[in-house]
């Protein structure tokens, strides 16, 4: 490998390194499980490698890659649709049982699932990704001042199925 | 003080408000029974869902070096073997030469394609979003 490939690949590695629990959890709640959430954060680790020429640096790094990895999530979800047509699988979010939380993990989807997508990406990146508003305005697309609306809005919602769950 | 909007309750609650923006609303939360227990209901959401979902963290064992690795050993093996397809070919009578010529030159069209198609989908996937928030 040339010394600048080499020099791109360790900082590459370096900015990616301390995102990688958070992009561990996002990607486990995106695909339902640990197996395939490694699958797609080392899927976007290729990606967002191979797309660094494509990266404005004005830009939030984590927000870019995260984005990057949510594609990589939908991708596989798209991907096990596909399979559970073929081999007659129902679920499109499929648990793993060597998952040792999974009992914990099935109750947050269950409750997210409740929501609507844009409630559900908007609290997925902020809780289990810990990204900022900055951050989730550049994942999404979206103006700062629209994060907090719609975060609020999908706060309010899951406030909601508390309620409704202690009833 | 400038209107007060709800969501900057959540703005407040993440720290994600200028300083004198949150110092206004600190205030006015001392001055609102109604808004501040709204704003404690909101703090006690978060702290759950903070703790539920920090049960989900977990560290991958990915590797860039190792995935590029094995995405160079992919395309190498594609390589040699369309080589040695070819090769394999000059040995069979020719109808059959063409015929599998064309059954290749059908799969990598079609995996071509498949990539564009791709491609086009996250492209829309985009737009979808964007059009949601109002931004296109």
């Amino acid at each position: 490998m040339e010394p600048r490939a080499r020099l791109h690949q360790a900082t590459f590695e370096q900015l990616v390194e301390p995102l990688l629990e958070r992009a561990g959890a996002y990607a486990r709640a995106l695909v339902g499980n640990r197996t395939d959430a490694e699958d797609a954060v080392q899927d976007a680790l290729l990606k967002g490698y191979r797309n660094l020429a494509r990266y404005d640096n004005s830009r939030a790094f984590k927000g870019w890659w995260f984005s990057i990895l949510r594609n990589c999530c939908l991708d596989l979800i798209r991907r096990r649709k596909v399979q559970g047509k073929i081999f007659g699988w129902t679920q499109t979010r499929r648990p793993v049982t060597s998952d040792p939380d999974v009992g914990q993990t099935q109750e947050l989807l269950v409750r997210l699932g409740q929501l609507t997508p844009l409630q559900r990406e908007i609290l997925e990146l902020r809780y289990f990704g810990d990204c900022s508003y900055h951050d989730i305005a550049e994942s999404l697309r979206i103006p700062e001042g629209t994060v907090m609306s719609r975060l609020h809005a999908a706060r309010q919602a899951l406030a909601e199925v508390y309620r409704k769950e202690e009833k | 003080m400038t209107p007060f909007d709800p969501a900057e309750l959540s703005g407040l609650l993440d720290g994600e408000l200028s300083l004198e923006r949150a110092e206004e609303m600190r205030h006015l939360l001392t001055s609102d029974p109604t808004l501040h227990e709204q704003y404690e209901r909101l703090v006690r959401l978060n702290a759950v869902w903070k703790s539920d979902s920090s049960r989900l963290v977990f560290r991958p064992q990915v590797s860039l070096t190792g995935g590029l690795m094995a995405h160079r050993l992919i395309i190498a093996c594609l390589v040699l073997s369309i080589v040695l397809i070819r090769l394999t070919l000059k040995l069979v009578p020719q109808p059959i030469e063409i015929g599998v010529a064309l059954v290749l030159f059908a799969f990598l069209l079609g995996w071509g394609l498949r990539l564009v198609l791709r491609e086009t989908e996250e492209d829309c996937h985009w737009l979808v979003e964007r059009s949601a928030s109002g931004t296109t």
